[in-house]
């Protein structure tokens, strides 16, 4: 373990995904604090899905409401005018997130595939988030359960923020194999300190209950990982010990060779 | 025979009935420093026994009704006299409002035993800072938290377990589960990824068909699932709720029990606080950090608001902590909302709201269980105000209300808090008319206000009177912290205060005109540099205070010397006399000579009156007219009609004619007019006079005496000079010191007149003359010479009215 030094925060923008109107408030009252430690910009991108778009125009597919259970039309006039609708919704959950810091932030709409992370908006620098949906049955499903897959397949820096988090002081934790420069970065940005759990030449736990218990008395401020080490332990369990442990889980480097 | 007898002409007073001066050696001090306060109210006995009365008096609508001509000084002794008696009165009850939690427009009044409100309302601010820890630490605790996660896994579990069967159905029949915006739909798919609408195209017209009935199937399941959502959450929320009221229950158990054990002699705070406990236990995400909370609500937009936790504290309405017996409360403003207490309004977002921490108590609140004191024109000025009072009398309680909401202005949502059990004794002062006019127009007054405590505005001047006044002098120098008196001194302010009065025979009780001059005597004799005050001073005070108010008259009597208002104060005139009037201007008066004149021909009998005609004469004033008419038809008529037609005017009067003081000076210059014998203008005259001829007394008559003197000194006196007024008003001769002086020195005079024979034989040097056996008036007398003109009329008229009979008869 070693505390954190200080370093310049790598991140200018934190750049938060939005595909549909679920997703919760606490999480992007977290990013917005998140965005706000690192000083870095906040913007909000709606992604309208191309593949939704596209089977919005098949008479074969129908639509049941979320809130209302009942079968609903699905077509491309209709798509587009949920789109702008949850895109709205969600540019307003996020502005009210920021207000309340002082914050102010930017709001773009792209149409993209949901389930990449690759939108035409990103520039070097940006920190993706990805807010994890407060249904499980969103979770579940199309695109967000394939873009949780994503996530340890790329290499840009992703932030997958819970949708229960809790931010609180602590330490940023650092699990992994390459450099933890970024995390070092991000742990001096936040005025936090650094521990990391591994480190070239250390090994790693492997499996979710072995690094839930080493986590146990930490109350860490953020999890930071790094895909080599994912690729070692399971590309989901930046997900999952982020989600029990309730705090964002950071993941960043290239993917294994 | 006459029916007055004729007297000889009045003699002038000697010096010493022009002024009652002090009796010195009744003052046995030197200085007020030696003389003992003095009660303000030991001259009232009456009304001290009223006041004593009304304090005591239990029964409903003994409230008091103080009439006084001066307000402040009198205020200031009755509620002495009231502070006195509710000392020893049991304090009332302290008063809280607190929140009724059922329905919040409806705040709850409770009264708690005197002191106890402060302990009460700090208890409730402790309990809510405790439970701000309290039930933070129970919400957060391991415990709380892993039953609370277990709520929440199960009903995901529920969900995920229900889908994930829908899940793996769909997979095995090669379709896709999508998330849209607001809902999920489903689209075929090969080998874990969906099919472009290109590519479903393509397939076979078997395979596409085989698509559609299983996503139609799935649809239908899909459905089913999403409809059993809401039953499991409702399941969730029931359970999250009991978790949650099991903790809060925990949490605040406790805390409420140990207040419960301070307020156990009181009912009404223990069912307070069991209102209390039960909607913490429903409320008690107020208490719980903003995360905490919206955990209930995630996906629902705004997590939980966190509202304020005033709901739970006391508004301390009035509290007799540090009192001493019952309280005496003086409203100086009495408003609608300054009597019954208001309900404020605090402005959120652009709206008015407000809630039972916003009611304000009113003086009937601070009062209540004592005394209140009111002014009454000030009550009766402010809208809405008197009848409030009456209102809560009659009920007993006191009802907020507010002056808006009476007139319907605005439809701000407001309050109705309980109204409090009155129990006060209203003490109004006022003056004398206010009072009758209550009396005469207000059919409640009399309900409300049963006991009169009039004030005496005068005191006797006795023997004893003197030294009292010395103390009460004393009194009102050292309550304004002015210098001490000297005897001589004290005395000049005796004579000033009988002067007040109008009367040598009483001294004024209206100690405020005394106040102000003992306040400017002090000012003398601190620019003399003295350390009491003289006699010199007084009179000094008394000369600056006349001289600042005099302008008006010092115009007025210009105009006469520059002979703009003709009056002559030397000679003789036939139907022309002096008549006196008072003109009484921001509490300063003066008298003012007029020109009061007759003419007189045949006629039906008739003494007009030119300024009732114009509509300038009060109805006073034309009732002295009209008692002309009855002396010259009383004396002079005896066996037929008088056929004059006289009339009378107030010369250069352009103003109202009011009184009748002026009508034996009208009675002169008519009898002048028809005698035609010359009055003599160096005499001034004020007097009314009565049907029989009699001089009556009447008010004003120092400064009327002193307004004639003025201007006679004015020109230079003669000493043919003086007024002549009724006999019965030299009791209340109280004359400046040059007006005396020039009396004695025998350079103007003050006539004595009892009878208006009296006054004309002094007015025109002619006797008046008794009517003889005969039934006639000695020749070369005045009434004779009235008589023998009337009768000359009398036959001038008859062939006019014997024409007049004729021209009838046709």
């Amino acid at each position: 373990m070693s505390d954190g030094s200080a370093e310049a925060p790598v991140f200018r923008r934190v750049v938060v995904g939005f595909r549909d109107a679920s997703g919760s408030a606490a999480a992007l009252e977290a990013t917005a604090r998140l965005a706000q430690g690192l000083r870095a910009e906040l913007l909000g991108i709606f992604v309208e899905d191309l593949a939704l778009l596209e089977w919005s125009a098949s008479p074969l597919t129908g639509q049941v409401a979320r809130t209302t259970s009942a079968a609903a039309p699905f077509t491309p006039d209709r798509l587009a005018e949920e789109f702008a609708r949850a895109a709205t919704v969600s540019r307003q959950r996020l502005s009210r997130a920021a207000a309340r810091l002082g914050l102010t932030v930017r709001f773009r709409i792209e149409r993209a595939s949901a389930v990449t992370l690759q939108v035409a908006a990103a520039e070097p620098g940006d920190l993706l988030v990805v807010v994890e949906p407060t249904d499980p049955m969103a979770r579940l499903s199309y695109p967000f359960a394939e873009l949780l897959r994503s996530i340890a397949g790329t290499s840009a820096p992703v932030l997958f923020m819970p949708r229960a988090v809790s931010l609180r002081h602590g330490p940023v934790v650092a699990v992994t194999r390459g450099s933890d420069r970024p995390a070092r970065s991000l742990a001096a940005a936040l005025g936090e300190p650094l521990v990391s759990l591994a480190g070239p030449e250390q090994s790693l736990p492997l499996g979710h209950e072995a690094m839930s218990r080493l986590l146990q008395p930490l109350h860490e401020h953020l999890l930071v990982f790094d895909r080599p080490s994912l690729a070692a332990m399971g590309p989901l369990l930046f997900a999952e010990l982020a989600t029990e442990r309730r705090v964002p889980a950071l993941v960043v480097g290239e993917t294994a060779p | 025979m006459s029916d007055q007898p004729s007297e000889p002409s009045p003699r002038p007073l000697p010096r010493d009935r022009l002024v009652r001066r002090c009796d010195l050696s009744a003052l046995a001090f030197e200085t007020t420093d030696e003389l003992a306060d003095l009660d303000l109210m030991v001259a009232q006995k009456r009304a001290g026994e009223a006041i004593a009365f009304g304090a005591e008096v239990e029964a409903p609508g003994f409230n008091l009704f103080v009439v006084s001509a001066a307000a402040d000084s009198t205020d200031e002794a009755v509620r002495a006299l009231l502070e006195q008696r509710a000392a020893s009165a049991a304090l009332p009850s302290d008063w809280v409002y607190v929140n009724n939690f059922a329905a919040p427009d409806r705040p709850v009044a409770i009264a708690l035993p005197p002191g106890r409100g402060p302990a009460f309302r700090d208890a409730m601010r402790g309990l809510v800072e405790d439970l701000k820890v309290a039930i933070p630490a129970a919400f957060e605790s391991d415990d709380y938290q892993a039953r609370r996660a277990a709520i929440e896994q199960a009903f995901n579990d529920k969900q995920e377990t229900a889908f994930k069967a829908l899940q793996d159905e769909a997979a095995a029949a090669n379709v896709a589960i999508i998330r849209t915006p607001f809902g999920f739909t489903l689209a075929p798919a090969k080998e874990g990824k969906m099919l472009r609408p290109d590519a479903f195209s393509a397939l076979p017209d078997a395979e596409r068909t085989a698509f559609e009935a299983a996503m139609h199937e799935l649809q239908g399941k899909l459905e089913g699932v999403l409809r059993s959502i809401p039953a499991w959450d409702k399941e969730r929320r029931t359970d999250l709720r009991a978790l949650n009221r099991e903790t809060a229950q925990n949490a605040v158990g406790h805390l409420i029990d140990e207040l419960r054990g301070l307020f156990e002699d009181l009912p009404k705070i223990l069912e307070h606080l069991d209102q209390v406990r039960a909607d913490l236990v429903e409320n008690v995400g107020l208490f719980i950090a903003p995360q905490l909370a919206q955990q209930d609500h995630e996906g629902e937009g705004e997590g939980a608001a966190i509202g304020p936790l005033d709901r739970y504290e006391v508004n301390l309405l009035v509290s007799r902590s540090g009192g001493d017996g019952a309280p005496v409360v003086e409203e100086l403003h009495p408003t609608l909302a300054n009597l019954l207490g208001r309900v404020e309004h605090t402005a959120r977002q652009g709206v008015l709201v407000t809630d039972f921490k916003l009611i304000k108590p009113g003086a009937l609140h601070r009062a209540n269980g004592g005394f209140l004191l009111l002014d009454a024109r000030a009550l009766l000025s402010e809208p809405f105000a008197w009848t409030a009072l009456k209102r809560a009398l009659k009920a007993g309680e006191i009802r907020i209300e507010s002056a808006v909401d009476l007139l319907s202005l605005t439809t701000t949502v407001s309050l109705e808090p309980d109204p409090i059990p009155l129990d006060v004794k209203v003490v109004l002062f006022g003056a004398r008319l206010l009072y009758y006019l209550l009396a005469e127009l207000d059919p409640e007054f009399s309900e409300h206000f049963k006991v009169l405590a009039d004030l005496d505005d005068a005191l006797d001047r006795s023997v004893e009177a003197e030294p009292t006044y010395a103390r009460l002098v004393a009194s009102l120098a050292r309550r304004r912290q002015l210098r001490p008196l000297e005897r001589e001194a004290v005395a000049r302010v005796i004579e000033r205060a009988s002067r007040l009065a109008g009367d040598a025979a009483k001294l004024t009780l209206l100690v405020e005109p005394v106040g102000d001059l003992l306040v400017e005597a002090d000012f003398c004799a601190k620019q003399r540099g003295a350390s009491t005050i003289a006699a010199a001073d007084v009179s000094r005070a008394i000369a600056q205070q006349i001289d600042r108010a005099s302008r008006l008259r010092q115009r007025m009597q210009e105009s006469v010397l520059r002979d703009i208002a003709l009056i002559d104060t030397s000679g003789a005139v036939v139907g022309q006399a002096n008549g006196l009037s008072v003109i009484e201007l921001g509490g300063f008066a003066f008298g003012r000579p007029s020109r009061i004149t007759a003419r007189v021909g045949p006629g039906s009998g008739r003494v007009v009156d030119i300024e009732r005609e114009v509509e300038l004469g009060g109805p006073l004033h034309s009732k002295g007219v009209l008692i002309l008419s009855g002396f010259l038809g009383g004396r002079y008529a005896l066996e037929a009609p008088i056929s004059l037609l006289a009339s009378l005017v107030f010369e250069q009067s352009y103003g109202g004619v009011e009184g009748d003081s002026a009508s034996s000076a009208e009675l002169y210059a008519l009898l002048s007019a028809i005698a035609d014998l010359p009055l003599r203008q160096d005499l001034a005259i004020t007097g009314s006079v009565n049907q029989h001829g009699a001089v009556q007394a009447i008010g004003g008559v120092n400064e009327k005496i002193e307004g004639f003197f003025e201007l006679c000194q004015a020109r230079g006196l003669t000493g043919t000079q003086g007024v002549l007024i009724p006999a019965s008003n030299v009791q209340h001769l109280m004359l400046r010191d040059e007006v005396v002086e020039a009396c004695g020195a025998g350079r103007f005079a003050i006539y004595p007149v009892a009878t208006i024979d009296e006054g004309i034989t002094l007015l025109t040097g002619v006797p008046a003359g008794e009517r003889g056996r005969d039934g006639r008036f000695p020749p070369d007398t005045v009434n004779r010479r009235v008589e023998d003109r009337l009768k000359r009329f009398a036959r001038a008229r008859r062939p006019f009215a014997r024409g007049h009979e004729e021209e009838a008869e046709e």
